[in-house]
């Protein structure tokens, strides 16, 4: 191998700027990597020099690079915790959730299928009404009474022996023998059962058997009229209802087969057939001839459509006289519930009539004072419900009821309507069902007088808070007049205060947090917390509503956009105290770190006011602890993001020693999370980078002091990263900005730093067709160097003869192709060294071609290290024993900085290239297309 | 396997006097038939019984009265003849005349000791050894005109001292129930309308009934015998009504087993409402009241 040494090219770069632009164009995007790891920085400084090409004029350059790393300062760390996945996928999903729940609104203001609203309400009500109490004794009761009816209809004995009679005799033994096949069911048996006999029903009905498929619909409607379980009686009416509706159907859509080409919604009596009519008629009167009440209502209600071809508004007035029928219903309970099903039938047959709805509501209201007579009382007693939860079985059919009533009715019906329910006695159940079924917008102009008759109301059997809860609920829809929005809260709340259950309060105090944090400031919404601390504290009772004092939390958090007034309430943060359990705790203050990045996010602003630091301070403080030895993986990333995020997000715009010490302050509470680390020392950097800007790289003495605060302050901090190439990024990025903040020995330490951990990044895992990070790490490394001074006591190139030692020194450490190619990058580098005017400065510090001018022993130093290091490489090069496509590979790269950075006028330097060019491609493995694209430009030149 | 059916071009079956019942008896058969002759026979009879109570159980069985025949044709469709395979219709006409002596139709009605029903009835003669097909099938009639029912409404007060074939006066406990009918003579095509209030009662209530009756009277050469029945029992109120509210009575007339009122010198046809309340410890208070059923 013959001895080369490397001659250097001169460059001048201000001269080549215009030719280097036109080339450099194309390749701009190749030379900004953007996936090289944590030197945003760095980057952009080579992409501003080389791209915009103002290497002449540095002044104007290192500003640039200033804002630059100022403004659009994106660490991967920070964006990571900006950005966490997790967060933003529930981000998505939850207005698109918002979106569909809006769809079924409009749905179901969309009329024309009222069987969505009626889905809703069923959807509501079957898991508030079930019992684990068996069934049993309410079938065992029912054959019982069936028994002893007998004897009073047969006083008259009569032989009858007609088919009617038959019939109907072979429905009750049809009944009775399935009821008896009932008896001692469990509810889910009684569900299942129900469920089978609807298959049964259209089994029936499609094998052409229309009378059993009648008798097991009047045999399910007769299961309604024992209402001895009260607990499951709602959800025995849906399931019932449910199969009448089947029914209902079957015979609708068989009768109406026989009319061709009507419209179902306008059906013409006139033109519908004969047959169809008798059919349709026949069906009326057996169902007319059904002898016990309810059934026949049920019955006949579920096919009243069909009284449709017969007569044109048939179908209304027979709506109106089944009404009228439940009024023969002894059990107030069964004749609420029949009257919900009319008036589920009408919204889905007649939504245009509204009379029957008010009437329902009016017939109910008459019996209303049933309720409080002895067999009730009795009743309950016996069955030992109270009053409260008797009361509640009747609210989910009112609220149905009043829906429909509501259902775009006029202000005046609903005014009639409130009347009518002051006019009687323990009302507050039917305020309470007024107020959660009219519109949000009719209860909101009305609610101060809803809330005297509440507070006036002496009702001792309905609990207040339920009515007082949908009515918040309302309250928080749709505002209410803005005169009268404190004195609601006021008179809500002298009656809240009255509330000793502690179940019942925070029910109720939930909704009205909402209702103050949504229209108030903080002074009335601390007034509300307060009280709710003072509600809770007795005997520890909150250990048992976390959920519940979550809830409020978060209602405050949604409702108060300005994160400053929430955390001027001083009871915010007592209200902590109530989260005892560990976990708890940290969940709520997550939670509210998540909420202040988002609404800082949106508003765009940053906190700076002590008052909500503090607060926030001790939510981090509190996420932070809660990470322990033992955390898993997922917790630490979602805690480290969350305290990122919201450091990010708390700024003192111009005071920048307060945020120093705040950084400071943050270290000391945050010590424990790796990321959180990385993000303070990236955010001082960013701080020390903003203040050189400022004051426009003349440095007084104050600021200068100031940077070097913030030197140190990274200096001590990386240290205690566990990561090595995150810690190695930021000795980096913190020299760089030492040097940018004209800290030059604060620079040189923290690059001797980062060298000495360079050797931990040699094993970083390589991901598949991306350069060895170490080397990406390693020519980042070299890239800032340039702008180094050399430190006069260390002498010349101190810290790239350092670097390049720990190299030779690793041994086998690293693989010798990384070797060869750092070698190569090093000759780029010394070329860069050797100009007269180097290709990038750092503003108001001097490299070091003003600290030597070209001394001629910088120079000869220079080319000594770069001819040893030619030579290594061509040692290397010259091996057999290696891998020949990782050797061509590197003969290819020293051949295109030979062209690119070699004096190539030279002779020897030319036999060089030539020698070079011979290796690469000796193995025939270097790739072609860029040889052919080096070829090409070399023929350009 | 041939079949043999009467088809009416009135899907309801129901006619009135004086018009013409028109249809086709369809004979359909997979292979071809041969025939004796095709007739049709329509009758429409009047058919009475004793009822067991007052006659006696022997005489009930065989000194049954003589049914009354109301109404009788009879025609010849076709004679000897051959249907190919498939269907074959012979369409047909009755005209809907009374016998004689009988002034007009009866209105087809089915009780427990009289009944009214009109057939007609189709026989398919075949020769020897082969079976006669035959089929029938019942029409139903209708007065065209006759009596109207009126609007005079009737008003009730049902309490202790209404009752009179009570056991013993004191037992009976305090209730007092008022209503009104709407009419007691009342259309068989319109529902029996009407409302009732439970004002008071001492005791728990379980139902309340309306009970339709039928009173049918039979002549005999013995004299007459008198029959009341059921026909159907209608809740109008289940379990302890709430009081003071007016339940609305409402009750549909079934077909067939309700006629217009009815009275000849051989039987009488009439009906009853009875208004029965139901209390908790099995005492039962019925209300009687006498209606005429009229056809408009």
């Amino acid at each position: 191998v013959q001895h080369y040494a490397w001659k250097p090219k001169k460059v001048n770069y201000s001269l080549d700027e215009k030719e280097r632009k036109a080339k450099l164009t194309k390749l701009r995007s190749n030379e900004y990597h953007p996936l090289k790891p944590i030197t945003v920085t760095e980057s952009s400084l080579v992409k501003i020099s080389s791209g915009e090409g103002h290497a002449s004029n540095s002044e104007n350059r290192s500003t640039k690079s200033h804002s630059s790393s100022g403004k659009d300062f994106i660490d991967p760390l920070s964006m990571l915790s900006i950005e966490d996945p997790l967060t933003s996928a529930t981000k998505v999903t939850k207005p698109s959730k918002a979106v569909s729940v809006k769809n079924d609104d409009e749905i179901k203001v969309d009329l024309a299928s009222s069987d969505a609203s009626w889905m809703d309400w069923k959807l509501e009500v079957i898991p508030r009404h079930t019992t684990d109490q068996g069934l049993a004794n309410s079938m065992i009761s029912m054959l019982k009474s069936g028994k002893k009816d007998k004897p009073g209809r047969n006083t008259q004995v009569s032989s009858v022996s007609d088919k009617l009679r038959d019939r109907l005799g072979q429905l009750d033994e049809f009944s009775e023998s399935s009821v008896q096949e009932m008896l001692n069911l469990s509810q889910q048996d009684f569900i299942d059962r129900i469920n089978s006999l609807n298959l049964t029903l259209t089994d029936a009905w499609n094998t052409n058997q229309k009378v059993k498929s009648l008798k097991l619909t009047i045999q399910c409607a007769k299961l309604l009229v024992d209402a001895s379980v009260m607990q499951f009686y709602p959800s025995k009416f849906i399931l019932v209802t449910d199969l009448l509706n089947t029914f209902g159907s079957l015979v609708f859509d068989r009768i109406f087969s026989m009319c061709k080409g009507m419209d179902p919604n306008n059906i013409i009596p006139e033109e519908v057939p004969e047959s169809a009519k008798e059919i349709c008629l026949n069906w009326i009167l057996k169902i007319a001839s059904i002898r016990e009440l309810l059934p026949r209502i049920y019955v006949e209600a579920s096919i009243v459509k069909c009284n449709e071809f017969l007569k044109k508004d048939q179908c209304k007035s027979n709506l109106i006289r089944l009404n009228a029928m439940t009024r023969g219903i002894g059990n107030p309970l069964v004749a609420l519930y029949a009257r919900t099903y009319l008036s589920y039938i009408g919204m889905k047959h007649l939504p245009s009539c509204k009379g029957h709805f008010k009437s329902c509501f009016y017939d109910f209201v008459a019996t209303y004072k049933q309720m409080y007579t002895t067999p009730i009382q009795n009743l309950l007693a016996h069955q030992k419900i109270n009053m409260e939860s008797y009361l509640s079985f009747y609210t989910p059919a009112l609220q149905w009821i009043l829906f429909c009533v509501s259902h775009n009715a006029h202000d005046a019906t609903l005014t009639e309507v409130l009347e009518k329910c002051n006019t009687c006695g323990n009302n507050l159940v039917l305020f309470d069902s007024c107020i959660s079924s009219f519109s949000s917008e009719y209860v909101a102009a009305r609610a101060l007088v809803l809330c005297a008759a509440v507070s006036k109301s002496d009702d001792k059997l309905y609990p207040k808070f339920r009515v007082l809860k949908s009515l918040g609920k309302k309250l928080i829809e749709t505002e209410p007049p803005s005169g009268d929005k404190l004195t609601i809260l006021n008179e809500t709340w002298k009656m809240l205060v009255k509330i000793r259950n502690p179940i019942d309060y925070i029910n109720c105090a939930v909704v009205w947090v909402e209702y103050a944090a949504k229209y108030f400031t903080h002074k009335e919404t601390n007034t509300v917390l307060a009280d709710i601390i003072k509600h809770m504290t007795p005997d520890r009772v909150y250990e048992k509503f976390s959920a519940e004092l979550q809830t409020v939390v978060v209602c405050v958090l949604t409702h108060m956009p300005d994160f400053r007034s929430i955390f001027t309430m001083d009871k915010f943060l007592s209200f902590f105290d109530m989260f005892q359990k560990d976990g708890q705790r940290v969940t709520v203050c997550k939670i509210v770190a998540e909420y202040f990045i988002k609404n800082q996010d949106e508003t765009n602003q940053n906190a700076s006011d002590a008052t909500t630091i503090s607060g926030l301070m001790y939510i981090c403080r509190t996420i932070h602890d809660s990470i322990n030895a033992l955390s898993i993986e997922d917790d630490i990333t979602s805690a480290s993001s969350l305290i990122c995020g919201v450091l990010l997000k708390i700024n003192f715009g111009k005071d920048f020693e307060q945020q120093l010490s705040f950084y400071v302050e943050c270290r000391a509470s945050f010590s424990g999370l790796d990321p959180v680390c990385a993000t303070l020392v990236h955010s001082v950097n960013q701080l020390s980078g903003e203040v050189t800007k400022i004051v426009k790289g003349k440095h007084t003495r104050k600021t200068s002091a100031f940077v070097r605060a913030c030197a140190a302050y990274s200096f001590i901090t990386i240290p205690s990263l566990l990561d090595s190439a995150t810690k190695f990024g930021l000795y980096l990025e913190s020299g760089q900005i030492a040097l940018i903040s004209q800290c030059v020995s604060q620079s040189d330490a923290m690059y001797k730093a980062g060298l000495s951990t360079i050797m931990d990044l040699v094993n970083l895992p390589a991901k598949p067709s991306l350069e060895n990070p170490f080397l990406s790490h390693v020519s980042n490394f070299l890239s800032s160097l340039l702008t180094v001074p050399d430190n006069t006591e260390q002498g010349v190139l101190f810290l790239l003869r350092s670097f390049l030692n720990i190299i030779s020194e690793s041994g086998s450490q690293i693989r010798p192709d990384i070797t060869c190619a750092i070698y190569i990058k090093v000759l780029s580098l010394l070329t860069a060294y050797s100009q007269d005017q180097y290709l990038y400065h750092v503003y108001k510090v001097d490299s070091n071609e003003d600290l030597y001018s070209n001394d001629p022993k910088f120079l000869a130093e220079i080319s000594q290290i770069s001819t040893t290091l030619l030579n290594e490489v061509l040692g290397y090069l010259g091996s057999d024993n290696k891998d020949p496509k990782l050797q061509s590979l590197n003969a290819f790269y020293l051949f295109q900085v030979i062209i690119a950075h070699g004096e190539i006028s030279d002779e020897k330097m030319q036999r060089l290239a030539v020698v070079v060019w011979g290796l690469s491609q000796q193995h025939a493995q270097a790739n072609t297309k860029a040889t052919i694209q080096m070829l090409a430009s070399l023929k350009k030149k | 396997m041939a079949t043999i059916e009467i088809k009416l071009n009135r899907p309801n079956k129901v006619y009135h006097e004086g018009e013409t019942v028109t249809g086709a008896i369809i004979v359909e058969s997979k292979t071809s038939l041969a025939y004796q002759s095709v007739s049709l026979i329509a009758e429409g009879v009047a058919a009475l019984t004793l009822s067991a109570k007052s006659v006696g159980r022997l005489e009930s069985m065989y000194n049954s009265v003589k049914p009354i025949s109301l109404f009788g044709h009879s025609i010849e469709l076709a004679r000897q003849g051959k249907i190919p395979a498939g269907t074959k219709s012979f369409p047909f006409e009755i005209p809907l005349k009374p016998h004689g002596s009988i002034k007009w139709l009866l209105e087809t009605y089915r009780g427990v000791y009289i009944s009214v029903q009109y057939n007609i009835k189709c026989l398919l003669k075949r020769p020897l050894l082969n079976k006669d097909l035959t089929k029938e099938t019942e029409i139903y009639i209708e007065y065209k005109s006759g009596d109207r029912a009126n609007n005079k409404p009737i008003k009730f007060n049902i309490n202790p001292n209404s009752i009179k074939n009570a056991n013993s006066q004191a037992e009976i406990p305090r209730f007092s129930v008022r209503g009104r009918l709407d009419s007691s003579v009342c259309c068989l095509t319109k529902p029996m309308t009407g409302e009732l209030v439970v004002e008071a009662s001492e005791n728990p209530i379980r139902s309340i009934e309306l009970q339709l009756m039928r009173v049918e009277t039979v002549g005999s050469p013995d004299g007459f015998a008198k029959e009341a029945t059921e026909i159907q029992n209608i809740e109008i109120g289940c379990g302890d009504v709430c009081r003071g509210l007016s339940i609305p009575i409402f009750m549909i007339f079934p077909r067939m087993f309700a006629c217009p009122t009815v009275d000849t010198p051989n039987f009488k046809i009439e009906f009853e409402l009875n208004i029965v309340i139901v209390f908790e410890d099995d005492r039962m208070i019925s209300e009687n009241f006498p209606i005429k059923l009229t056809r408009f």
